[in-house]
């Protein structure tokens, strides 16, 4: 016995039981490379990033960022690199937790904090950062690792 | 002041904001909108670069007009098209009168006349420090035959000018002819008005060519030797020659050519007093001191001319076209030449009162403080320099000393006091204030107009508090008699009178004694006719003393004579109500000032609620 609905309703068993997730978050990917051609010799279109690999790359950027480098913008980023201008001491690595924290909770509100941690090394004047984070939007617990360091 | 060319739609989050909606039509980027993201640091980029294109592009329009033009050099340059010369920098300059003494020299002796060679030095000073003067021509002085010798100039009189600043001398070797060479001069403080320019044909001869400045050549022709110089776009000066071909001579190829010009401190400088002469003259081998006696301090130092002088007389200067015909050019020509004017109105014989056919009637103010002599002066050279030359043959200059119009003031408002902490005697003097500053702001200059509602509304706007406010206004003309003496009497107010009624008196004036009463002047009520009224009587002293005409705005007394001026001063006020109190529009040399001691005004407590029965 078939079941009919209205056309109003759609009839349920044409729908495909699986459809095409889309995407939450699109962005492009900073390294801009190229994917591969496979040899057809043509221009091929640069990589995407998605969901929560977008989001990671926006996180690096936020915290790779001082503040004044953004147009128009002058209190956006991270601003970590200033504290590696100081003697380190007991409590740099709280500052930059502190610092990574307000960052991320000012500028990316699409993910959920669940744990920072900042290791220093005071002899290069530079710390590795290692943010744990939820994606708001999918649940999906990600971890980034980034080396933060001065350039002079 | 300049306008500029609205840049708003250009700003950066505009332009980001476009580039968003873009992005928010397209399901291709979605996190575009968050600022840490690579695309969001895209449109940084993009938003970044059409920003600044579209500034470069607003600055270029700007600067391409000159009414818009924000740069020095853009204004210079643009009034360079006009034909108009922006003022270098003038040399203080002051006026000495010089003797030598030879007495002790036996007359025999002694030469018939001594020369004061130019560039004679002497020094002032000032609370700005110790400046140079120096002398530009020379002059010659003859025996008194007592061995005084003093220095007189052309006209006979012991007037020796000098001039603040120091000589400065720059040398160039002319290149080709081909090239067109400019010669720069890196120095803002060149006085161009005092300027020599000497071409030697090789650097080793001693004869030389002189070159004129080309503003005052009359006719140029390709052997015409002139320079000319001109500011830089950098602020420095440039000097160039005519092409050798059809416009003026041009130093030939190796010629050297000696630019001596003043160097000068400008304002700076003015005021400065106590001048000795930094070298004994010489006179056959032998040295005597120059006794100087400094007629008048220094003055007529000036800056360079500014930027808004520049953008408002090049048009002006440009319609004129070296003519003097209109009054326009007139003012152009004035305010162009002589930086210590602030302020110049000039009007036909024929619009004058009483009317003076073949004229031209100037008024010029100057800053407080400038000395007869210094107006006197500015005067004559306004006349010799420019109208004799320049205007309309048979038509003469006359000069009219500006004449002020005092307003009386009464302001009444209405305020509620439940909206205000502050006392009613608060009130009134932050109107006073108020009133004084507008007056002192907008007023004062000659075709600055008296408008009412402005200054109301200004009023409301002080307080909250304040509701309403409204104000009665008189002029004020003062006189001074000659007491104990029977005159008649002119005076002129520069607007139309409010015509006789019978309730109030139009025509008003401060106390004066005829007789031992305290008078004043007022009009008869009902009538144009004037009376002396006797206050200490209270009755008519003397009845018909004058007439007022309501519509020139003149009063006439005849056999006027007080015994005395009460209060001091030496002048009486004479108060007349104005036709149209909502506008002032004072004509010819007249300008409006506030009589502080007139300025007045009342609280009135305004309360809310409407009562039924008044």
């Amino acid at each position: 016995m078939a079941k009919l609905l209205s056309m109003e309703d759609k009839d349920l068993g044409t729908i495909p039981s699986v459809t095409l997730r889309t995407s939450s978050y699109t962005d492009l990917d900073l390294s801009f490379t190229t994917k591969p051609d496979f040899g057809s010799g043509l221009a091929t279109d640069v990589y995407k990033k998605f969901d929560a690999d977008a989001v990671k790359q926006s996180i690096k950027n936020l915290l790779l960022t001082n503040h004044f480098e953004k147009p128009f913008d002058p209190y956006f980023g991270g601003n970590i690199t200033r504290l590696f201008f100081e003697l380190a001491d007991d409590l740099t690595e709280s500052e930059v937790e502190d610092d990574i924290k307000y960052a991320i909770e000012t500028f990316e509100p699409r993910v959920e904090i669940l744990n920072i941690f900042a290791t220093i090394d005071p002899d290069t004047n530079s710390c590795i950062a290692r943010v744990v984070f939820k994606v708001i939007s999918t649940n999906k617990v990600t971890t980034l690792e980034t080396d933060i360091a001065r350039l002079r | 002041m300049a306008t500029n060319i609205t840049s708003t739609e250009l700003d950066f989050e505009n332009i980001k904001n476009s580039l968003k909606t873009y992005f928010a039509q397209k399901s291709e980027f979605n996190g575009y909108d968050f600022e840490a993201s690579g695309l969001n640091n895209i449109l940084d980029v993009l938003a970044y670069n059409t920003h600044f294109n579209g500034l470069i592009a607003n600055f270029a329009t700007n600067e391409s007009f000159l009414n818009t033009s924000q740069l020095r050099s853009s204004v210079v340059s643009h009034a360079e098209g006009l034909g108009y010369r922006p003022r270098s920098r003038s040399s203080s300059k002051s006026t000495l009168s010089l003797t030598l003494d030879l007495s002790a020299v036996s007359s025999g002796s002694r030469p018939t006349n001594i020369t004061l060679p130019i560039g004679t030095e002497f020094t002032a000073s000032n609370e700005q420090g110790q400046f140079k003067f120096k002398t530009r021509v020379s002059y010659s002085a003859t025996d008194s035959g007592a061995g005084i010798y003093e220095f007189l100039d052309t006209n006979g009189e012991p007037n020796v000018v000098v001039y603040e600043g120091q000589n400065k001398t720059k040398t160039f070797y002319s290149g080709t002819v081909t090239e067109n060479q400019v010669y720069i001069i890196p120095d803002e403080t060149i006085d161009t008005k005092d300027m020599s320019v000497l071409v030697y044909p090789s650097p080793t001869s001693e004869k030389f060519e002189t070159y004129t400045f080309l503003e005052n050549a009359i006719t140029v022709t390709a052997a015409t030797q002139y320079y000319d110089i001109k500011e830089a776009p950098n602020g420095y000066y440039e000097l160039n020659f005519g092409d050798g071909i059809s416009f003026g001579k041009s130093p030939d190829p190796g010629n050297k050519i000696v630019v001596t010009y003043n160097s000068c401190n400008s304002i700076l400088a003015n005021n400065s007093s106590g001048f000795s002469a930094v070298n004994d003259l010489s006179v056959d081998g032998n040295s005597y001191a120059i006794s100087v006696n400094t007629q008048i301090l220094s003055h007529s130092g000036m800056p360079r001319e500014p930027i808004e002088s520049i953008r408002k007389l090049a048009p002006i200067q440009f319609s004129a076209q070296q003519r003097l015909v209109t009054s326009l050019d007139y003012k152009g020509m004035i305010q162009s030449n002589f930086p210590i004017v602030e302020d110049v109105t000039v009007w036909g014989g024929e619009e004058n009162v009483p009317k003076d056919y073949g004229k031209v009637y100037i008024s010029i103010k100057y800053p407080i403080n400038t000395t007869q002599f210094v107006k006197t002066e500015t005067e004559n050279s306004i006349k010799n320099l420019f109208s004799d030359n320049l205007a309309v043959m048979s038509i003469d200059n006359k000069f009219i000393e500006p004449s002020l119009t005092y307003m009386e003031i009464k302001t009444n408002f209405y305020y509620n006091d439940g909206l205000t902490s502050q006392s009613n005697s608060y009130l009134e003097t932050l109107i006073r204030n108020y009133i004084s500053t507008y007056f002192n702001t907008n007023l004062g200059k000659f075709e600055s107009k008296f408008r009412r509602s402005p200054i109301l509304t200004g009023i409301d706007n002080i307080d909250k508090s304040i509701l309403a406010s409204k104000m009665s206004i008189k002029l004020q003309q003062r006189f001074l008699p000659n007491v104990g003496i029977s005159s008649a009497y002119d005076i002129y107010f520069p607007v139309a009178l409010a015509s006789a009624n019978t309730n109030t008196y139009v025509i008003t004036s401060s106390r004066f004694t005829v007789g031992g009463a305290t008078c004043t002047l007022r009009n008869t009520l009902g009538t144009a006719d004037i009376e002396i009224y006797n206050e200490s009587a209270g009755k008519v002293q003397t009845a018909n003393i004058g007439t007022y005409d309501y519509k020139t705005g003149t009063i006439s007394l005849v056999g006027f004579e007080p015994t005395a001026i009460v209060g001091g001063s030496a002048y009486i006020k004479v108060s007349a109500v104005p036709l149209d109190p909502a506008v002032i529009s004072p004509l010819r040399n007249y300008t409006l000032v506030l009589d502080e001691s007139e300025n007045e005004a009342f609280g009135n407590i305004e309360h809310t609620e409407t009562k039924i029965v008044l």
